[in-house]
């Protein structure tokens, strides 16, 4: 008789990182096959090349910075995907490896996996983005882009229901709502974003479009610039966004009301959103310091 | 900061049906070793000397100072060693070693015919019941002359939401009547307006015997019933006790502000000890697991070793590695060796194999907060470990380590499988040993 000796508790959850991270790629997977329907084999080239550059990026980052060969976790896949969902149809295949790089590279420079201050999707977008010289990121194949309809004033052109299914000018996964929004309650039902940060977001860029731009503006700005792929993959992501709950709320209110600001200015164009991001993952530690005082435990007497 | 009722796990494992059962009385072993010190650490005497002849319910040790705890003979028989041994919480103390002669003789106290408050009191330090889920220190110790009749409401908690933890559900459905007899009797302690019963929200069936029962026979005793969250931990003695503290008067000064809170288990021990004069040397304990063949609700002498508990349950695969667990799946201890004895704070044995106990390899936190939301002392978990890691315990102390509970629902919940509750716990432990306090 063995017996088997090991510290409380003796049983976990069943869902892991790795099965976070399949979850939420199983969803951009089929933001991509939607990009893939309406834009053509390009998108084929830019995925592939965006996640199989974030694999190589991780286990070369991971080989320099630990020097053993650890089988990576699913995060670069992950990353990779959101770099090809959040990138113009018309992009060179390597614009798409340049930028998975820069992603990986920007989570390893702070310290790894969890230490990431920023967004690495969203950094490398907005790196490239100010980098990418002669390449217009505003600039996304055939016609005008949802938010550049709005922005210009030629709103009249602009048909919702196409905006649902996908069918505008944009990044790749990011144009067809409707999946966008199935895959928000499933991954808000299957706990790996959080509600909280969901619905602030969205209620905090409603209110502040409301005011900047008036209330029928408010449908179309939610469907536009990516916003929306935006809040359900990359938000809530755990490693940028606040762990505490009230944290996470002050974060996602932030994120909105930038949003709203820069898209409604006009200020970046189709990047508002990412810098948008950018800037609430600062704010997200500095949330979390000072809400912890929330969090200093209860003195118990016995 | 308040503690966080939302909190906690759902374990979603269905509750054995263990309850339904009513309690059996473990076949007694050959020998006993009864360990004569509780957890609380207060110091006691032993009154038998080797070669002593006993009885069941023979005072074989009393406490050296106004605190401590009685120990009563769990058989007849004789004393035939007195060695050091570990408890199983992995305390070094005394064990009386009792040959046991079958000759089932018994020792009991004297009959009561005075039922006041007081001399229910005076029967109660006596009686050797302890609280398991204050490290044993003895139930009268919260009891005291300035306690009593002070009209505090009695809590008790009449089901658990461990998924193996059923005693307290199996005495309410079938020990109605000595349940209820228990709580009056130390509600008359209190001079208690109400009694309040504390089910889970999943006891459905014993919260509906239990009203019944009340109809039936008690049709004059004010009662309430409470239902909380079926999500581990909220059943732990220190949030109901934070959930149901009362601080009126002076009594916060003196004891803190404190909830009487009582379980079915104990409710059934003191009726018996008050009605049948039985000292308490024994603890209705539910043996379960998934590695066992018979499940059920046993009532265990206290000094019964793990290797005779096991005997008698029967394991379904005695040489595959397994674990026996002194408490449940989230909370219990590790036993290394089947020779130790279960004591009066044994709560439940769990005997679980590889199909249920979880291994998995740590990775970084991704901080993603769900220890944070399950947290039920409201704890930074993610924080806190990081602070372990880095041996930062002053740090650590700043964020509250000591009022972490061990209940491991961070560790439970934690994507990256973080050993959390564990490290949390270690460190709770060198902090408070370098304030040198008690606890
Ligand atoms: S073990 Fe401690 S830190 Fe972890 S959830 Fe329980 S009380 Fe909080
Ligand atoms: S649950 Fe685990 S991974 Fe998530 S924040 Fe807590 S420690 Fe980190």
């Amino acid at each position: 008789m063995k017996l088997l000796v090991s510290p409380a508790p003796h049983k976990i959850s069943s869902q892991s990182v790795n099965d976070m991270y399949i979850t939420i790629s199983i969803a951009l997977f089929a933001c991509l096959s939607v990009g893939f329907i309406n834009y053509g084999v390009n998108v084929l080239l830019i995925v592939a090349t965006a996640v199989l550059s974030a694999l190589a990026s991780e286990i070369l980052f991971n080989l320099i910075k630990t020097r053993q060969f650890d089988f990576p976790n699913l995060s670069c896949i992950v990353t990779g995907l959101v770099v090809a969902c959040i990138s113009p149809i018309n992009m060179p295949w390597y614009f798409a490896a340049v930028a998975s790089v820069i992603a990986i590279g920007s989570k390893y420079l702070f310290g790894g996996i969890g230490n990431n201050l920023f967004n690495p999707s969203a950094l490398a977008r907005s790196v490239l983005g100010c980098l990418a010289l002669g390449f217009s990121f505003d600039y996304f194949g055939e016609g005008n882009t949802a938010l550049k309809l709005i922005l210009t004033g030629e709103k009249g052109s602009l048909e919702l229901a196409k905006l649902f299914t996908g069918e505008v000018a944009g990044a790749i996964g990011t144009t067809c709502i409707i999946i966008i929004l199935i895959a928000m309650v499933a991954l808000i039902v299957l706990k790996v974003i959080r509600l909280e940060s969901v619905a602030f977001a969205l209620l905090s860029f409603c209110a502040v479009i409301w005011i900047a731009m008036g209330f029928e503006n408010i449908l179309p700005m939610l469907l536009s610039g990516s916003f929306l792929f935006v809040v359900v993959f990359m938000l809530g992501d755990p490693t940028t966004s606040s762990y505490s709950f009230s944290g996470r709320c002050v974060y996602a209110i932030v994120f909105g009301v930038i949003a709203a600001l820069t898209m409604s200015h006009n200020v970046f164009g189709e990047s508002a959103v990412f810098f948008a991001l950018l800037i609430a993952n600062l704010f997200a530690p500095m949330a979390d310091r000072v809400f912890s005082i929330f969090h200093r435990g209860v003195k118990l007497n016995d | 900061m308040a503690i966080n009722l939302l909190s906690g796990v759902n374990l979603r494992m269905t509750k054995d049906d263990t309850h339904i059962n009513d309690i059996i009385e473990i076949r007694p072993p050959e020998l006993y070793s009864v360990p004569v010190v509780c957890t609380n650490g207060y110091p006691v005497t032993v009154t038998v000397k080797v070669g002593d002849k006993v009885k069941e319910g023979t005072l074989i040790a009393k406490p050296s100072q106004s605190k401590g705890v009685f120990v009563y003979s769990p058989t007849s028989g004789t004393v035939v060693s007195i060695v050091e041994k570990f408890t199983p919480t992995g305390m070094k103390c005394k064990h009386v070693v009792i040959k046991n002669d079958n000759l089932l003789q018994e020792h009991n106290f004297p009959e009561m015919t005075d039922k006041s408050p007081k001399e229910l009191l005076k029967r109660l330090a006596i009686s050797g019941i302890v609280d398991a889920n204050f490290g044993g220190s003895p139930t009268y110790l919260r009891y005291t002359l300035n306690a009593i009749e002070k009209k505090f409401n009695l809590y008790v908690t009449m089901s658990n939401t461990d998924p193996y933890l059923t005693a307290n559900e199996c005495l309410t459905l079938n020990r109605t009547a000595e349940v209820v007899g228990g709580a009056k009797y130390f509600a008359s302690l209190l001079a208690s307006e109400f009694i309040v019963f504390v089910f889970t929200a999943r006891a459905r069936q014993a919260k509906k015997h239990l009203i019944q029962f009340l109809k039936k026979h008690e049709p004059n005793l004010k009662y309430k019933i409470k239902t909380i969250s079926n999500n581990y931990p909220s059943d732990n003695i220190h949030l109901l006790n934070e959930k149901f503290k009362e601080s009126r008067n002076m009594f916060v000064e003196t004891y803190g502000k404190k909830a009487f809170v009582e379980d079915a288990i104990t409710c059934f021990s003191f009726f018996n000890s008050v009605e049948y004069g039985k000292p308490n040397m024994y603890r209705v304990i539910t043996i379960s697991g998934n590695n066992i063949i018979r499940k059920g609700n046993y009532i265990v002498k206290s000094g019964t070793t793990f290797q005779h508990v096991l005997e008698v349950v029967g394991v379904k695969t005695p040489d595959k590695p397994f674990k026996i667990l002194n408490g449940g799946i989230m909370g219990g201890l590790a036993e290394y060796s089947t020779d130790i004895s279960c004591n009066l704070e044994t709560l439940s044995v769990t005997f679980v194999d590889n199909t249920e106990y979880s291994e998995a390899k740590e990775s970084p936190c991704i901080n993603c907060g769900k220890c944070v939301a399950a947290c039920p002392m409201n704890l930074l978990p993610n924080v806190l470990d990081d602070y372990c890691l880095r041996r930062k315990t002053f740090d650590a102390e700043r964020y509250g380590v000591k009022s972490c509970i061990e209940c491991g629902c961070c560790s439970y919940v934690c994507p990256a499988r973080r050993y959390l509750a564990q490290r949390i716990g270690l460190v709770k432990r060198q902090v408070s040993r370098r304030k040198g306090g008690s606890k």
